[in-house]
């Protein structure tokens, strides 16, 4: 509820973005971890504590000028008590925990003697209470941007202030798209989830068959311990437990996907193919254009030239409005693993895996309509040798 | 009323694949000035088949050109594969021709369908990707990749 109020109320929600650590309880609005100055002159942290005056399901013009205090008596500089803003001290109960030790009143010269909005009232009196704090401890904030839980039915753990930060929300919300699959957990496949993970995607669906080892280490996202090394975990099992700390809804299916299991594939709304596996790639492609799943496949081709590392990165996109590119110019090798020789060896690098795996995800969200997209290609390459994207297979014309 | 100039009939040529818009009847003089060939390299005419590519000389001997002759003071273009210089003598070359150019056994499942990127191309093609069954016109200097994009 409380998260919902903020959201719809742009004052409370500009307190929020800019690191002001606010709560809604007992129908008051509570700033915590206020600094101000005790008469000992230390910096200790308090609770501002003020009504609330709502319209329908947001804040209107605050009808109340004072607020109330949790804490110490805040001093000037000298240590004297703040006689201009102290109205009363008395402890008592707001009601659901909410304890206050002391009245403030602070009236506007402007406007009537009132304030503007809330953040016109909370900032005010943030800016009484700093201000001698900061004369001892000149790093003394309330803007402590502490983490903010989320809602028990929400996506993420906590809040995706990132976006609304930015205001950015409306686009981002275009992202609410139900479940991805990632087919892959190797390089590629890693760092498309780190990215997929921070979208707000209902549920993420992650399938692999192999095991996290030493060698993976260095071609996915974070820093693994020895420790978890030795686990030997599955992939998906892995990564799975990762971004779980992140967000709700990923779900691990921990094994190869082949004929025998396409199935679990059918509920996706939009898959990501990251694997090696020319003939299962075929299998899966098939499956997901018999039943009108758009899906990105990516794909690297790294070669050593003398001393130097050369290559390309690819991205095929598909759509049920655009599939035919995929087959007649052969934009996916089907190719399998044993058809490899010693000029196909298999050089992967962190930095192109991720980049690989980042042009996709963009792909994707141009396809979702979060970035805008004139080109609409459904095939691109990124040629390293001469740090070169080409754009193909538009389907601009159709 | 002005006189109309009457201006000599022009024909598209290339000398070492640029192309070059000459007048028509020209000589040998003139076509060595039009493409600022040095006095160390020599210019010759492009002849399809198996007779001789011929000399022309840098006089005024005159030379009747056809749209679309191909002139050069050097027959083999430097090109880059993957990373290692290549020379080729071909004005085009096709999707197969260049996965030869970069793997002398390629690396070929029935399944296996590679990547080609090209840049720095002529006029005709600057830039872009090779499918296979088609051909790109070449030009000294143009860099190719071709990998299997299929690693992940």
């Amino acid at each position: 509820m409380s998260q919902q109020l903020i959201n719809r109320s742009s004052d409370l929600k500009r307190l929020q973005d800019e690191g002001y650590e606010i709560e809604i309880r007992a129908n008051h609005l509570l700033v915590k971890n206020v600094p101000y100055l005790t008469s000992r002159k230390e910096v200790r942290l308090g609770v501002l504590v003020s009504t609330l005056t709502l319209a329908g399901d947001k804040t209107t013009i605050p009808d109340d000028h004072q607020t109330h205090f949790q804490g110490e008596v805040p001093c000037h500089e000298d240590g004297s008590p703040n006689g201009k803003i102290l109205n009363q001290s008395a402890r008592r109960t707001l009601g659901n925990g909410v304890e206050i030790d002391h009245s403030f009143s602070a009236r506007p010269k402007e406007n009537g003697g009132r304030y503007l909005d809330y953040y016109d009232k909370i900032t005010t009196y943030v800016a009484i209470l700093e201000g001698p704090a900061q004369t001892v401890d000149p790093s003394a904030t309330a803007k402590t941007f502490s983490v903010i839980p989320a809602e028990t039915t929400s996506i993420f753990k906590y809040v995706d202030t990132a976006s609304s930060r930015a205001a950015i929300g409306a686009v981002t919300d275009k992202l609410r798209t139900g479940k991805i699959g990632i087919i892959g957990l190797g390089g590629t496949g890693s760092y498309i989830l780190d990215q997929i993970a921070k979208t707000p995607v209902d549920e993420i669906h992650l399938f692999d068959g192999d095991l996290f080892l030493q060698h993976n280490a260095f071609r996915s996202p974070g820093a693994p311990s020895i420790d978890t090394l030795l686990k030997k975990q599955n992939k998906a099992e892995y990564f799975g437990e990762i971004y779980s700390m992140m967000r709700n809804g990923i779900v691990v299916h921990p094994y190869e996907v082949n004929s025998t299991n396409l199935d679990h594939l059918k509920e996706m709304t939009f898959v990501f193919i990251a694997i090696d596996n020319g003939p299962a790639k075929r299998t899966i492609i098939e499956a997901l254009e018999a039943w009108n799943i758009p899906f990105i496949d990516v794909g690297m081709g790294v070669y050593l030239a003398e001393d130097k590392v050369g290559g390309i990165l690819r991205v095929t996109a598909s759509s049920p409005a655009m599939r035919n590119h995929v087959h007649e110019k052969g934009r996916i090798s089907f190719g399998a693993a044993h058809e490899e020789n010693e000029y196909n060896r298999n050089i992967q690098i962190a930095d192109l895996n991720a980049l690989n795996g980042i042009l996709a995800v963009i792909k994707w969200k141009k396809m979702m309509g979060f970035y805008l997209d004139f080109e609409n290609e459904y095939f691109s390459t990124y040629t390293i040798d001469g740090n070169h994207l080409n754009n193909e297979d538009s389907d601009n014309e159709i | 009323m002005k006189d109309i100039e009457v201006t000599k009939q022009k024909t598209r040529i290339h000398i070492d694949r640029e192309e070059f818009e000459s007048k028509n009847p020209t000589t040998g003089k003139a076509l060595y000035k039009l493409a600022d060939i040095p006095d160390n390299r020599e210019l010759f005419k492009s002849v399809t088949g198996d007779s001789e590519d011929f000399l022309i000389s840098r006089d005024d001997h005159e030379v009747v050109l056809h749209e679309d002759d191909h002139f050069y003071t050097q027959k083999e273009v430097p090109i880059i594969v993957n990373g290692k210089r290549k020379e080729t003598v071909q004005y085009d070359l096709s999707f197969d021709e260049l996965v030869k150019l970069a793997f002398e056994n390629p690396p070929y499942g029935p399944n296996t369908l590679f990547t080609i990127t090209y840049r720095n191309g002529p006029k005709k093609n600057p830039e872009g990707t090779l499918t296979a069954g088609h051909s790109v016109r070449i030009k000294k200097g143009m860099v190719f990749n071709v990998t299997a994009t299929d690693k992940s």
